[in-house]
């Protein structure tokens, strides 16, 4: 049978210097990268904002569409500064357009009900245009906002609702109403969607636009959502020094932890130094390379622990040094098939994980590199400074 | 070391794959229903020439919509229209049935994979101040303004906070403008959010008021924590409509009741109209339209002429006698609940003294109703209007009461001022002591308008219509003077509490604002399931071939490890879905279910290493084996636990598609200990156990 590294008396344990001060520079690039994008660079999930995925079918000969013509059409209607997006497949475009921080998203009746209340400021009456009787009424159907009032004169009226903020304004003058003139003010609701989609199928008429997917987060919950991730991951973190405290002792969940705040700072610096953005299921992926990471280091230490009973004459660094090497072939195996599936993940999985498998992927190569690398030495290292791996040679002796 | 029992542990074994496969057949069941929905929703599209997404959205929405469709297409051959009038008839039929049931105890798929809309409500509280003040003027205008802007641009802030330092910069206590004058700003804050919880609990109210419009099969409302509404919409089509239905005021309407007889009379005009459409196309074939078109249509009235009419008796006498001119057959006095004589009547029931439709004929009673035909013989100035809420029979059975009103409202909610629920002290009625009661407070306009219209009608039924579903109809027994009125005959409090709140509703009007939505078109879903699923079979497919080139039939018994895990795994979806664990099958969860396929060879490996190390040092393969299990299995556990430590943590964390992962990664985790430790034991117990192995292949 196939035998990969098979007990390959390695010694990694000289080389632990070296590997943290490669870590440390990589860390030290990505915390760089972090603090020159003026922190991470959070998705619409934590920053709050609008994200929506739009499909364009190029019709046969037709060139595809480019970001800066999006840009130029987003010009448009005052959404420069959003990130455009494209991929590209044979028959179809998918843009993702990214506005972040657009204020709050209220139904916009609530927006026209705010405006009106400060223009108007007197009795009025806001209702749909089709909960109206059609038969009494002029066919408002359609319409977001229809007013009535019989408070305020045609001018007064004309001049409100050209300051508002609705599409196809009207003003229509109807009959009286407890014998006073009553005016019907009706409009359409202005939605971002819907205008980035107007000038889209505007400005390229020939292609079809299918809305794939409307992601809109308010500034609260984006705050709130920030929070809780921080408190996940640190849940996360704690729980599993408790629990490796219990089965092993309180240095080997110290020092998994480390390996893990390790792999966790250097994934986030490759995503900034990237310009990839941190979304929800981008933390789904670093709980999830947390758990893997982790998974890579117990294995080793579970080792380590049994060695240290089995070779009592060895030093604590030997002990290490051996355990890793016993481990080695486990450990590129199960990285190798972990990394096998989220490569196809990667490649096979769609706009959508895209960069969740990109995330695992990162973590898998680093969280492999930690157990070894970092972890272990950390233990070594810790041992040897509070005098445990010594007082064990004197044992020996 | 002893030989351990075989059959104990292959009859669990076995046991757990057929509750799995039992489990899964719904699923199977379902998602082969759904890829045949789609087939022949296309199959249709194509042969009427209408959009994919139109029939998609009618298929079951009403029957009728389609096939009245199809018999309008003129380009169609008899043949095509044959075939799409079978097509229809299998898929409104037994094949709806079909997914009807399975979908039920399928796994629950998110709304990232059948597309859908997810909501997350909240109070405008800056409008609810707006709403709240006695009085409005520029000043508070302003105040309001800042209020805003300065929640916009800091999220976190306190609502409080903000609110009491723009009052103080102003120089201005909150109690000039909310609440009684001289009353303290924690006072007064106190209030307002109480409010705030109000406006919380009427939205909701009003939005499952409206369940039936966002026309998805599915919907679900529900409170998240104490100030949000959660609203998720699985398979909606139109968005921008649905947000558009969220974001409207709410309509509280009280309309007068027309009396029993009136009830009765339409129903018996609509069966003869009905019956004598029927002879007409019968005997002469005439087109029905040209017929009745020679009837004179009545004319529509103006809104402030209806509003002057004091009844609506006299428009109930013109046309039945109208009707009984026109028409030829002679009335037949009784109404005979016979299919033939009574078409319409014999789709309702008497329900306590009202008129009721038994759920399952509501759609066919309301495709009547809205027949131009049917419509011409209301009464004029009414409309008929359907109870909110099913009445539960003694049979078991759900009736919808039918109400004809009058079509302008006697009073509007802005007439109220409060409603709240009080148990009554039997004052006027000693029966009702000690039941819930709603008491309702009438601002000054209102009371005035509510003191004529209950002088006139005393005797008579006046319904409270919320967006146009009557949530109840009380006699009104007494003129009501003084601007209180109370709502006797809730059942329980439960009953008079959603009353009271339907009631305030109408009374304050409430906007929410969507704080989170997240939208998913079915295309976008669709390409997820399969490029998840073309993601899962490659990465297995990879996976099995290396644990066979590495290990040999050590990977071989791996492999059947592996592809039991995926079973358990979808066979624990669809088992925690059905208990309502929130066990949903998200993009994300797919995702981990690839992770999990990477990853549960992991255990196995694990052990197989150590069973070569131990061939290594000279052990017999049984003894190799034996070993190796034991020393791994504590590496495995703890390494497992741990992955399960962060999957437990993401599901308190995660909504939606997260959670969907987390559930999955759990079930992995569990399943993967499961299959890669105690299944490969027994194959290789069993191989060991025929006959001594000299050589292992591993």
């Amino acid at each position: 049978m196939l035998k990969i590294l098979h007990n390959p008396k390695l010694d990694f344990q000289s080389k632990r210097h070296l590997a943290m001060s490669i870590s440390a520079i990589v860390i030290f690039i990505g915390l760089l990268s972090m603090v020159l994008h003026g922190g991470p660079n959070y998705s619409i999930d934590f920053s709050g904002g609008l994200s929506i995925l739009l499909r364009f079918d190029i019709p046969e000969g037709k060139p595809p569409i480019t970001e800066a013509e999006v840009r130029r059409s987003l010009a448009k209607i005052d959404l420069a500064n959003s990130e455009v997006k494209l991929s590209r497949s044979e028959e179809a475009e998918d843009i993702l357009i990214s506005v972040k921080e657009i204020g709050r998203f209220k139904p916009p009746e609530s927006i026209i009900r705010a405006q009106l209340n400060q223009k108007l400021g007197k009795t009025w009456h806001i209702v749909s245009g089709d909960q109206l009787n059609k038969e009494k009424l002029p066919d408002l159907t359609g319409f977001s906002y229809v007013v009535i009032t019989t408070e305020a004169n045609e001018d007064e009226l004309r001049s409100v609702i050209n300051s508002v903020d609705i599409d196809n304004p009207q003003v229509i003058k109807h009959q009286t109403i407890a014998g006073k003139e009553a005016f019907i003010l009706a409009g359409e609701g202005k939605d971002t969607v819907t205008r980035i989609r107007k000038v889209l199928s505007e400005d390229y008429p020939e292609y079809t636009i299918d809305l794939r997917s409307i992601d809109r987060v308010g500034p609260r919950i984006g705050a709130e959502l920030r929070l809780q991730a921080i408190g996940a991951i640190l849940a996360a973190l704690s729980l599993i020094v408790i629990y490796l405290w219990i089965r092993f002792e309180l240095l080997f969940g110290v020092a998994a932890v480390i390996a893990l705040f390790h792999d966790v700072i250097i994934t986030l610096g490759i995503f900034s130094l990237l310009n990839i953005e941190i979304s929800l299921t981008i933390i789904g992926a670093f709980l999830t390379l947390v758990g893997y990471s982790l998974n890579d280091t117990i294995v080793v230490f579970d080792r380590i622990r049994e060695n240290l009973k089995r070779y009592k004459n060895k030093s604590y660094a030997e002990v290490v040094n051996l355990s890793i090497n016993s481990t080695l072939s486990r450990t590129i195996i199960t990285s190798g098939t972990t990394m096998m599936v989220v490569l196809v993940l990667f490649f096979y999985g769609g706009q959508v994980l895209h960069s969740f498998s990109l995330a695992l992927l990162i973590g898998i190569i680093v969280g492999t590199y930690s157990s070894i690398y970092i972890a272990s030495p950390v233990l070594v290292e810790w041992a040897t400074r509070t005098g445990k791996a010594a007082g064990r040679k004197k044992k020996v002796q | 070391m002893k030989q351990r029992k075989l059959l104990p542990r292959f009859i669990i074994i076995v046991s757990i794959l057929i509750v799995s496969i039992y489990l899964l057949f719904p699923t199977f069941k379902f998602s082969h229903l759904n890829g045949k929905e789609e087939k022949i929703s296309q199959q249709i599209a194509e042969k009427m020439g209408v959009s994919y997404s139109y029939v998609i959205e009618n298929l079951y929405k009403d029957e009728s919509i389609l096939r009245d469709k199809l018999d309008d297409l003129i380009e169609i051959s008899p043949e095509d229209k044959q075939i799409v009038t079978d097509l229809l008839g299998y898929a409104q039929g037994e094949m709806a049935e079909g997914l009807n049931k399975s979908r039920k105890s399928a796994i629950k798929r998110g709304l990232d994979l059948q597309g859908g809309m997810h909501l997350v409500l909240e109070v405008d509280l800056v409008q609810l101040m707006r709403n709240l003040a006695r009085t409005r003027d520029q000043r508070l205008e302003g105040i309001l303004t800042k209020v805003q802007k300065e929640l916009d641009q800091n999220p976190q802030a306190d609502f409080d906070d903000v609110v009491i330092q723009y009052f103080e910069e102003e120089k201005i206590k909150l109690s000039q403008y909310f609440g009684e004058p001289g009353e303290s700003n924690a006072t007064v804050l106190g209030y307002m959010s109480k409010q705030a919880d109000d406006a919380i609990s009427r939205s909701l109210e009003i939005l499952r008021n409206r369940i039936d419009q966002f026309g998805v099969s599915e919907p679900s409302i529900r409170k998240q924590g104490a100030r949000r509404i959660l609203l998720e919409l699985p398979g909606v089509q139109d968005p921008a409509r649905a947000r558009d239905l969220i974001g409207r005021t709410a309509m509280l309407e009280f309309k007068l009741v027309a009396d029993p007889d009136k009830h009765q009379q339409l129903l018996k005009d609509i069966d003869k109209l009905l019956v004598d459409r029927k002879k007409l196309e019968d005997t002469t074939s005439t087109s029905t339209d040209a017929i009745f078109d020679d009837i004179e249509k009545p004319e529509t009235t103006d809104i402030t002429e209806v509003a002057k009419a004091d009844s609506i008796d006299e428009d109930v006498l013109d046309l039945s006698a109208e009707m009984s001119e026109d028409t030829t057959v002679s009335d037949t006095g009784a109404v005979d609940f016979s299919t033939e004589e009574a078409p319409f009547s014999s789709l309702l029931r008497g329900y306590r003294g009202e008129i009721a439709v038994p759920s399952e004929n509501l759609r066919r009673v309301k495709a009547y109703l809205t027949d131009p035909d049917v419509e011409d013989v209301f009464p004029d100035g009414t409309q008929v209007l359907w109870s909110a809420k099913p009445e539960i029979a003694g049979d078991g059975k759900e009736y919808y009461v039918f109400y004809l009103v009058k079509n302008t409202s006697e009073l509007t909610g802005s007439a109220l001022s409060d409603a709240r629920v009080e148990i009554s002290s039997g004052y006027s009625d000693p029966g009702t002591a000690g039941k819930p009661e709603v008491s309702l407070t009438l601002n000054r306009a209102g009371a005035r308008k509510f003191a004529r219209v209950t002088g006139a009608n005393i005797d008579k039924k006046l319904a409270i219509v919320l967006d146009d579903k009557v949530h109840m109809a009380p006699v009104i027994r007494a003129k009501i003077a003084g601007g209180r009125a109370r709502i006797e005959g809730s059942a329980n409090f439960e009953e008079a509490e959603d009353l009271a709140i339907v009631l305030r509703a109408g009374a304050l009007p409430t906007s929410v604002i969507i704080e989170e939505e997240r939208t998913v078109g079915p295309s976008l879903g669709r390409d997820s399931i399969r490029k998840g699923t073309t993601s899962a079979i490659i990465g297995m497919i990879l996976v099995i071939i290396f644990m066979v080139i590495y290990y040999g039939m050590s990977g071989l018994i791996a492999n059947v490890a592996l592809l039991m895990n995926i079973l358990l795994i979808f066979g624990g979806l669809a088992f925690f879905g059905a208990m309502g664990i929130g066990a949903t099958l998200s993009l994300p969860g797919i995702a981990g279910i690839i992770l999990t396929i990477g990853m549960a060879v992991d255990a196995n490996v694990l052990i197989f290493e150590r069973i070569r190390e131990e061939l290594e040092t000279g052990k017999t393969v049984w003894h190799a084996i034996s070993a190796g299990y034991d020393r791994a299995f504590r590496t495995i556990l703890d390494a497992n636990l741990t992955t399960l430590i962060a999957a437990l943590v993401l599901l308190q964390f995660g909504s939606g598609p997260i959670k969907g992962f987390a559930v999955t990664l759990a079930i992995g985790i569990l399943s993967s200990l499961f299959t890669a430790i105690v299944v490969t034991r027994l194959i290789f117990d069993y191989i060991t156990s025929k006959k001594t192995l000299e050589r292992l292949s591993i």
